[in-house]
């Protein structure tokens, strides 16, 4: 008869979402085991996403920083002169750190973690193979299915990690290429199109979609597409890659639907991200996949099977560790018969593209669907002291209300500082406050957060042209400054 | 005979003549530091870049599968002349920046120079050495593949990461003892294994090697390694075992339990070992080309 272990939560997945989940349960005094396949704490956001990917990016500012303040015959030509471990620094120190502080965390909740391939028995046995071969099982009442995704690899394209790569393997390139061609138009891809780009690499982003990053207002996208273009990078929209190819020398050959050949020293395919559900046994348990391969849940996380959960990219979009980590906690929540408290109705997007993207609450589309039409307040960091004084004065600020003028919707920012700033945004959001507010509040000078008073007195000018003439008093000299 | 096995100790061979051996190869490796001749496939190499037709692409993928021409590409491009802005890294890196033209110019150099140097008596040693590098680099590329991290630098760490053996039997052929003292084939295995991560780091740093190299040809023995490049390390040491299984047929049972072990730590489950296995193969005709 096999090992058999009995606990109270069982988390399959040792990501943001499993970890959470975990602590959340272990907080409650709960028996909790994590089983996850690699033996390091933390998932792809650790290993092989977010945080080397963010490492990358900060030399690729740091770059373009240099490039700001460079003598303008000191020569820029930064490509095939870099190895790609001094651009990602440390990152293997910053991982190791993470991974040390994540296991010790765990540890200190009484949380057993245990390292095996995990596959569903029944709705309440999985089965743990070790990876010498021997089994056991786990008894639950409760699992919380956290296993993450993995970078798609598409039908007809052959990813062999060295002139084609993935999300995953394009972190481990020996050096920066001169050119690289991106297939795709998300997140991941638009992110390393901008931060190779930055970098001094000649990029030509490739996709179906007209335009990149087609979730964001048209005007956050024309600001972004205009300095993409800026830093010598293509976009290359409503085109196909049908082959890729290396010539044998030093090349990818790659050609699009309507004949084109474009060539490039490597290649990024980063058309969409997999659950890892592979070999889980879901069907056993009772738990239902949706057409695009995830876990289907509800509101609640909760999937079809009585007792199981699922959180984090295996149940799809928006595919973000923040939202993963509070849909782990929630989940967990649930699962023991928890108050999960107030459940956030507003989870901010960061996209950190060069220059970064943030949004929270409504967009303009979505707005307009709603209540009909909507004003939108732009504060440009060109206007703002701290962006000229920052030498980055390229930023935009929309504040998105109601046709009348007065409710917040929502917030995006394309710019220095986005994903910081954009939290102030979603605070108000939280605590329902009103443009107004943003009028009333002083702000620290010189700060981009001065950009919220100009999109709000941009809304209030507005409103004035299609409401009644109001009395704001306080407001004329403000106005009439932007 | 390829093996990672430690070597035997010095008390355990002790020797008059070993030591006096031992001393001058010390004094030698003090010194400045050669390439020792080419590999087999050299000849290759050479023939082709000597004919002003010859195909790019398949003299490319040859200069990436020989040691001793990845070598000298590597620090040519890397030398003063090239004046790259930093190290160049990798062999498509270094044909990108030299050019194919450039790579034929050091192809028949190097193979003009190997036919003056060319070791009598000790191709069969030398074969071996280039049979176990290149084993090696192939097995890296599949580890890396199948963990989806970067080929190129999987195959150059392997490929690169015992390059102090050829470079300690130069040394010894090179040595004059004057004591008319030979060495037995024990002997000479004995200081090769003794001295060749000491004569790699030594070269390495001389011309400049790229710093995940260099760090392979210090730590690939070590199987508790932490520092930056782990799974370069990790990825070699697993790969040179599963070349010395494929060339001398098994392992003993020390080699065995290491084998695992480098199997645990990079999170490698038997199906996955199963499909990586299965590359054996495609590795033993990369190794049929290029014997």
């Amino acid at each position: 008869m096999s090992e058999h272990r009995q606990f109270d939560l069982c988390v399959i997945g040792a990501g943001p979402a499993g970890q959470k989940a975990a602590i959340q349960a272990a907080k409650a005094g709960r028996r909790v085991v994590i089983v996850d396949r690699l033996r390091e704490v933390g998932g792809a956001c650790v290993h092989t996403g977010t945080i080397p990917s963010k490492a990358l990016r900060e030399q690729a500012l740091r770059q373009l920083a240099i490039a700001r303040t460079r003598m303008p015959d000191s020569g820029a030509d930064n490509a095939m002169s870099v190895e790609m471990h001094t651009l990602l620094g440390d990152v293997d120190q910053i991982i190791a750190a993470h991974d040390r502080y994540m296991g010790q965390q765990l540890s200190r909740n009484g949380i057993t973690c245990l390292r095996g391939v995990a596959r569903f028995i029944d709705g309440a046995t999985l089965e743990v193979r070790r990876i010498d071969g021997s089994r056991y099982r786990i008894g639950a009442p409760r699992f919380v299915i956290a296993v993450g995704s993995r970078p798609r690899a598409p039908e007809g394209i052959e990813i062999d990690h060295e002139h084609v790569l993935d999300s995953d393997s394009i972190l481990s390139l020996a050096w920066l290429p001169r050119s690289l061609i991106v297939l795709g138009s998300g997140v991941i891809a638009s992110e390393y199109a901008c931060m190779f780009s930055a970098l001094g690499c000649a990029v030509t982003q490739i996709d179906r979609a007209s335009r990149p990053l087609g979730f964001l207002d048209a005007e956050i996208i024309d600001h972004y597409l205009e300095e993409f273009r800026a830093r010598g990078a293509v976009y290359l929209g409503e085109s196909v890659c049908t082959r890729l190819a290396w010539d044998g020398v030093s090349q990818v050959e790659v050609t699009l639907g309507d004949g084109r050949l474009l060539y490039a020293d490597k290649v990024l395919v980063a058309l969409g991200r997999i659950a890892n559900i592979d070999g889980l046994g879901l069907k056993a348990a009772g738990v239902m996949v949706t057409a695009r391969g995830h876990v289907a849940v509800d509101d609640e996380f909760r999937t079809s099977a009585a007792g199981i959960y699922a959180a984090g990219d295996v149940i799809g979009p928006p595919s973000l560790a923040s939202a993963a980590m509070e849909q782990g906690r929630i989940a967990a929540c649930h699962a023991l018969g928890l108050l999960a408290g107030e459940r956030p109705e507003q989870i901010p997007t960061g996209v950190y593209t060069i220059p970064e993207i943030a949004s929270v609450g409504l967009s303009e589309v979505e707005a307009t669907q709603r209540y009909g039409s909507a004003l939108i307040g732009r504060a440009r960091f060109a206007e703002i002291a701290r962006g000229q004084i920052s030498g980055t004065p390229r930023g935009l600020l929309r504040m998105i209300a109601d046709p009348g003028g007065r409710k917040l919707l929502g917030v995006q920012v394309i710019g220095e500082c986005a994903a910081e700033l954009v939290h102030v945004a979603q605070i108000s959001l939280a605590g329902e406050a009103d443009v107004d507010t943003f009028v009333d509040q002083v702000f620290n000078f010189p700060t981009y957060a001065e950009a919220y008073r100009v999109a709000a007195l941009d809304v209030v000018r507005q409103r004035r042209k299609v409401s009644a003439p109001e009395v704001e008093t306080g407001w004329e000299d403000a106005i009439a400054a932007i | 005979m390829a093996t990672i096995a430690h070597p035997p100790r010095a008390e355990q061979t002790p020797s008059t003549t070993l030591d006096t051996w031992s001393a001058h190869l010390q004094a030698a490796l003090s010194g400045p530091l050669d390439l020792p001749p080419l590999s087999p496939a050299s000849a290759a190499i050479a023939a082709m870049a000597a004919d002003g037709n010859a195909n790019a692409a398949v003299l490319a993928q040859l200069v990436h599968r020989d040691p001793t021409v990845a070598a000298h590409v590597l620090r040519v491009a890397n030398s003063a002349a090239f004046a790259p802005r930093a190290p160049v890294v990798t062999m498509q890196q270094a044909i990108a920046w030299l050019g194919m033209g450039e790579i034929q110019s050091i192809a028949t150099a190097i193979a003009v120079r190997s036919q003056l140097f060319a070791g009598a008596g000790r191709e069969k040693l030398l074969n071996m050495m280039w049979q176990t590098a290149i084993a090696t680099a192939c097995w890296a590329r599949e580890i890396a593949r199948a963990r989806r991290t970067g080929v190129e630098l999987a195959h150059l760490c392997g490929l690169l990461h015992r390059l102090g053996r050829p470079v300690v039997l130069r040394c010894l052929a090179q040595i004059s003892t004057g004591e008319r003292s030979r060495l037995t084939a024990v002997e000479r295995t004995y200081l090769i294994e003794q001295y060749e991560q000491r004569a790699g780091i030594a070269l390495s740093n001389a011309w400049k090697l790229p710093e995940p190299v260099s760090t392979t040809i210090e730590h690939w023995r070590d199987e508790d390694y932490e520092g930056p490049w782990r799974l370069q390390v990790q990825q070699v040491r697993l790969a040179e075992l599963l070349a010395a299984r494929m060339l001398e047929q098994s392992l003993d049972p020390s080699q065995q339990e290491s084998l695992q072990r480098a199997y645990d730590a990079l999170n490698l489950y038997p199906e996955d070992v199963e499909a990586l296995e299965a590359r054996g193969e495609s590795v033993q005709k990369a190794l049929a080309a290029l014997g």
